[in-house]
């Protein structure tokens, strides 16, 4: 993330925003504050972040309307998986966990269009100017960073960059659109909820048997999806215990984990109706929450702690599409039980590939 | 006989025996066997027709929700009758670079607990 001085955080560009729509309104109408008097009152009930419904719902009433149920908005992909994993009577611990450990990470429009978002601290993206597309360096991969930015931008260390962005240096919003990010594409319960959004088939039409590629069988593309051959070794995370110390929360990650794994699909589907996807490891143990309670996840099992991925780290050639046997009959890139820590057997018995396919 | 009736005598009797055979068709037809029953339509039903005064409602009723349906229609809200309040010093303190240069300061933080790629 590129360092954005204290100053520049809330200045504003006196030549450029005056100028712009948003203006308009003036600084109090949103923020609040009072005028004619010094500093220190004039900031007195200053709202850092205006009530969307009430600043931007006016004009943009659509993209308000339905940003309301948008994960970047609910984060319900969290709480749709803790859930599982817990029950009923612990999810008021769960609910204060989140809250205090989780709920930095929503965003709102402003935390996109004019500010970066609270989970990095803030401050404006450029003199108060409204972004219409956020720039992905200062919003999108500043939430989306150990994971997302890294691989995408190569920065995992002997890893390549995602060729989309390699070669074709495309931004975030290329691929994923502004109704997926605004939650317009229906209410979600999770990332992965309905059809894969972005689909790479959508740009690459000519992908189908016959195609010139060898690989590109009508069995390889029944039952394997894209990423089976085009991902390459990616992080997966093992934990994450929070706690908190004089009321300020903290987080204790495990030691992320470089590895490539194909598991068979936790989430087939007629719209993902491959046998066989990568997993990545989410940070789950069965005791990350102890701070808030014992035995917060009961239902530990309901879930698989490999889980359905889509690594942004896309390659026409990866190590295992160079020959049949870097698959066919060999366990080292698939998911087996060996792979698994003594807790999550059972949790992961759906996705574990018990037969490694052979020829 | 008078001379009257001597020159109308001759048309008397076809007169009678006219008369004689009406009043036997008459007697036979009322003899005759008993009419077809007609049998009454059934009225049509009429729709029930609310009292002419209706209770007047305390309460306003509630707006039917409506299904939204994008693209809304464009905001109504144009700014007029907005009152723009002064932030006059707002903006001559968040111009002013080198003020806020001198001003702005990043609030202290503790160390961080926190360990681990987030």
């Amino acid at each position: 993330m590129p360092q954005v001085e204290a100053w520049q955080k809330v200045f504003i560009n006196g030549k450029q925003f005056p100028a712009s729509l948003h203006d308009r309104f003036g600084c109090i109408t949103c923020h609040g504050g009072k005028s004619g008097v010094d500093s220190m009152e004039a900031h007195e009930g200053v709202v850092r972040e205006p009530d969307a419904q009430k600043a931007c719902e006016p004009c943009h009433r659509e993209i308000v309307t339905t940003d309301a149920t948008s994960l970047h908005s609910t984060l319900a992909g969290y709480r749709t998986a803790l859930y599982a994993r817990s029950a009923p009577d612990k999810y008021p611990q769960i609910d204060q966990m989140m809250a205090n450990h989780c709920n930095k990470c929503h965003t709102s429009c402003g935390q996109c269009h004019v500010s970066m978002p609270t989970n990095l601290d803030g401050g404006l993206l450029q003199g108060h100017d409204f972004k219409k597309i956020p720039p992905m360096n200062l919003t999108c991969t500043g939430c989306h960073g150990s994971r997302v930015n890294d691989e995408y931008k190569g920065e995992n260390e002997g890893i390549p960059a995602d060729v989309h962005w390699q070669k074709a240096g495309m931004a975030c919003f290329r691929c994923h659109s502004e109704e997926q990010a605004h939650g317009a594409l229906g209410e979600k319960k999770h990332r992965y909820d309905g059809p894969p959004t972005p689909d790479c088939r959508e740009c690459h039409t000519d992908v189908k048997p016959g195609d010139g590629v060898e690989q590109h069988t009508e069995k390889h593309l029944e039952l394997l999806a894209c990423q089976v051959c085009h991902a390459t070794t990616y992080k997966n995370c093992y934990s994450c215990h929070v706690a908190q110390q004089d009321g300020i929360p903290y987080y204790k990650i495990a030691k992320t984990v470089m590895d490539f794994k194909i598991g068979l699909n936790p989430l087939r589907s007629p719209e993902r109706p491959w046998k066989y996807v990568v997993v990545r490891h989410v940070p789950i143990a069965p005791d990350d929450y102890e701070y808030y309670g014992k035995d917060l996840l009961p239902n530990y099992d309901a879930l698989p702690t490999w889980k359905y991925a889509t690594p942004h780290n896309i390659q026409r050639v990866t190590p295992q599409n160079q020959s049949c046997t870097n698959c066919h009959g060999n366990p080292d890139v698939f998911l087996t039980e060996k792979d698994l820590l003594p807790y999550e057997v059972k949790a992961n018995e759906g996705v574990v590939v018990k037969e490694i396919p052979g020829f | 006989m008078s001379e009257f009736l001597r020159k109308h005598v001759r048309w008397v009797g076809p007169v009678v025996l006219m008369l004689i055979g009406l009043l036997v068709m008459v007697a036979a037809a009322g003899c005759g066997p008993a009419p077809t029953p007609i049998t009454p339509v059934p009225p049509t039903p009429t729709q029930y027709a609310p009292p002419a005064v209706q209770p007047t409602p305390t309460t306003p009723p509630k707006p039917t929700p409506v299904p939204l349906s994008f693209p809304l229609p464009a905001p109504a809200k144009t700014g007029d009758g907005f009152v723009k309040a002064d932030d006059s010093n707002c903006r001559t303190c968040h111009t002013d670079e080198a003020k806020l240069r001198e001003l702005a300061k990043e609030p202290e933080k503790g160390p961080s607990l926190s360990e681990g790629e987030g």
